[in-house]
């Protein structure tokens, strides 16, 4: 039969050995790598419907051999209802303390933040005892989009000379890889 | 959000032990909406392929863990679907194609276990291609990685695949929709695939040598609504017109023209679970349905589903009463039922997950009283009796 693609081998999340280290983007077009906790939350703006935000929690993701992110087990995630305008409150706040860029931007269906001190995911805090918010919705759109481009056509190896080729007549589209990029790169986010 | 009135108990006959199973023939396409909750998780068994033998699923949406895999192996002990030790010849394709609509966690939760599970059994897997950030979407994403020979589509409006003796066209998203996905453009429930599923497909009968081509088949049709909203439904009605018939006398005398509507069906699955963003009341009005059938909890969860004004839309859809000629019938008088409504002899008990046995002339209803998180028991099925 035709095959669509070559399959490669999956990871579990308990195998998996470091964390994803998105970026976020701050005001003055900076930027810096965050450095993920284990006990850090991924949260995802599943759905709006009018007032109400429907978030899903997960515990912040790994990245395995072949660069996919790995969540925790199904059991180990929950979605949670917010009110749209308290949600937005306390993610503006967050953003504005720590310079991050967007800061009256609405919240939108796949925005992704980093948030510490989340609590369990089956019983989260409240939104204002939680410690830092950050939004990573531009690392995490990358990811969703590796993942599907990953899944569904050849990947090129970095040694392959059409890699060469692909980057340098998308360089201006393509992110550069986010270690290094950052003029104000801090090992810790600030909180 | 309003309770839908309890349907009554004398409707529902309990049938004996496999009663449910023994109705279904060979020709019948079965089409079960599984009670989920606030979520989708749909599966259609197509009639037996005469070639082969074999009968196909397709599903539309896993929002939920288990409840798909626990019906699969249901219909695999019923001679249904191809168990684990039928030829490898019957259970690849199996599966003839997965939809995952659009990638919001109540549709797609439970594809990557249907993927991890069943996964060799796929043929094609449809999605909108609406990238979202959910840990499902990556779990779905490593699951295809798995599968090579799973054959992976984006279809738009208009596209249209033959599996066996079913036409299965895509309503929806328009490609109009499609092409601003990346500039959030489209809101991800306008990204949503709707279908529309007509049987049986076959217009030739062969005699001898000869081959006759049906000029006016009898055929059956479900619109599967997915959680498009009112925008894609706009684009739906202009690209799946109204085609009137032509009265002059040319028109008459070729036998031709004689009126058809592209998206009249006898079972509409309402978009997004009666929210009020996904009724529209001319589309109701031009499927007419026998059956229209909501995927909700019936009293409320997070979002207030079904919504007061989406079901007063559907009902006046099914039966027009605003100019005040007549009184509003109840949702099951007009073949209006919910995953979680109940009957009045046990209330506070889901009435649950829906399968219609369908004809190409004839649709029957049966419930089976299961909760969002149980498994479909099909011994338990009662059979909808519109008349006493």
């Amino acid at each position: 039969m035709y095959k669509q693609r070559k399959a490669r081998p999956p990871t579990s999340f308990e195998r998996q050995r470091r964390l994803w280290q998105p970026s976020v983007e701050l005001v003055n077009e900076l930027e810096e790598r965050i450095e993920p906790r284990s006990r850090d939350t991924y949260v995802v703006i599943d759905d709006i419907e009018d007032a109400v935000a429907k978030v899903h929690a997960s515990p912040w993701p790994g990245v395995d051999r072949d660069g996919r992110l790995v969540f925790a087990p199904p059991e180990r995630r929950e979605s949670t209802a917010f009110q749209v305008d308290a949600l937005y409150d306390a993610i503006a706040a967050h953003r504005s303390r720590s310079n991050q860029l967007g800061q009256d931007r609405s919240l939108r269906v796949g925005d992704v933040f980093l948030v510490r001190g989340y609590g369990d995911v089956h019983d989260p805090r409240p939104m204002d005892a939680w410690d830092d918010i950050l939004d990573v919705t531009r690392d995490a759109r990358y990811a969703a989009r590796a993942a599907f481009y990953g899944a569904l056509v050849p990947v090129l190896d970095e040694y392959d000379p059409e890699a060469d080729v692909l980057l340098g007549g998308a360089s201006a589209e393509v992110p550069p890889a986010p270690a290094g990029r950052s003029p104000t790169s801090r090992a810790t986010p600030a909180v | 959000m309003a309770r839908p009135l309890a349907v009554p108990a004398a409707h529902l006959d309990a049938e004996a032990p496999g009663a449910f199973i023994g109705s279904i023939q060979d020709q019948h396409l079965v089409y079960f909406l599984c009670n989920v909750g606030d979520a989708d998780a749909q599966l259609l068994v197509l009639p037996r392929d005469p070639s082969t033998g074999v009968r196909r699923v397709i599903i539309v949406d896993a929002g939920r863990n288990d409840k798909l895999p626990s019906l699969l192996r249901a219909l695999m002990a019923v001679g249904l679907f191809p168990t684990d030790q039928a030829p490898e010849e019957e259970r690849d394709g199996s599966i003839a194609l997965i939809v995952a609509t659009h990638p919001h966690l109540d549709h797609v939760r439970g594809l990557p276990q249907v993927l991890h599970q069943f996964g060799k059994r796929v043929a094609e897997l449809w999605d909108p291609g609406y990238f979202h950030t959910l840990p499902e979407y990556h779990d779905m994403m490593r699951e295809v990685e798995q599968l090579p020979d799973l054959q992976y589509s984006q279809p738009t409006s208009g596209f249209r695949r033959f599996i066996g003796n079913v036409a299965v066209t895509t309503l929806s998203p328009s490609v109009l929709l499609r092409n601003r996905f990346d500039t959030y453009g489209t809101e991800i429930n306008d990204a949503s695939i709707s279908l529309r599923l007509e049987f049986p497909a076959t217009r030739v009968i062969q005699r001898n040598a000869d081959r006759s081509y049906v000029k006016k088949p009898s055929t059956n049709a479900l619109v599967l609504g997915a959680d498009a909203q009112t925008l894609s439904w706009s684009y739906v009605m202009t690209d799946f017109p109204y085609l009137p018939a032509s009265n002059t006398a040319a028109a008459k005398a070729i036998g031709g023209a004689t009126g058809t509507d592209l998206l009249r069906a006898q079972v509409l699955k309402v978009s997004h679970h009666g929210s009020k963003h996904g009724v529209n009341l001319e589309l109701v009005e031009r499927v007419q349905p026998m059956f229209t059938l909501v995927s909700s909890v019936a009293s409320g969860g997070q979002y207030g589903f079904p919504h007061d004004v989406a079901q007063e839309l559907i009902r006046e859809a099914l039966e027009a009463v605003a100019s005040g000629r007549k009184t509003r019938s109840s949702d099951w008088q007009l073949g209006l039922f919910y995953t979680g409504d109940e009957d009045d002899a046990d209330p506070g008990v889901d009435l649950g997950s829906i399968a219609v046995v369908m004809s190409s002339t004839s649709s029957t209803l049966w419930r089976f009283g299961d909760g969002p998180g149980q498994a479909i028991d099909f011994d338990t099925g009662r059979r909808w009796k519109p008349q006493l």
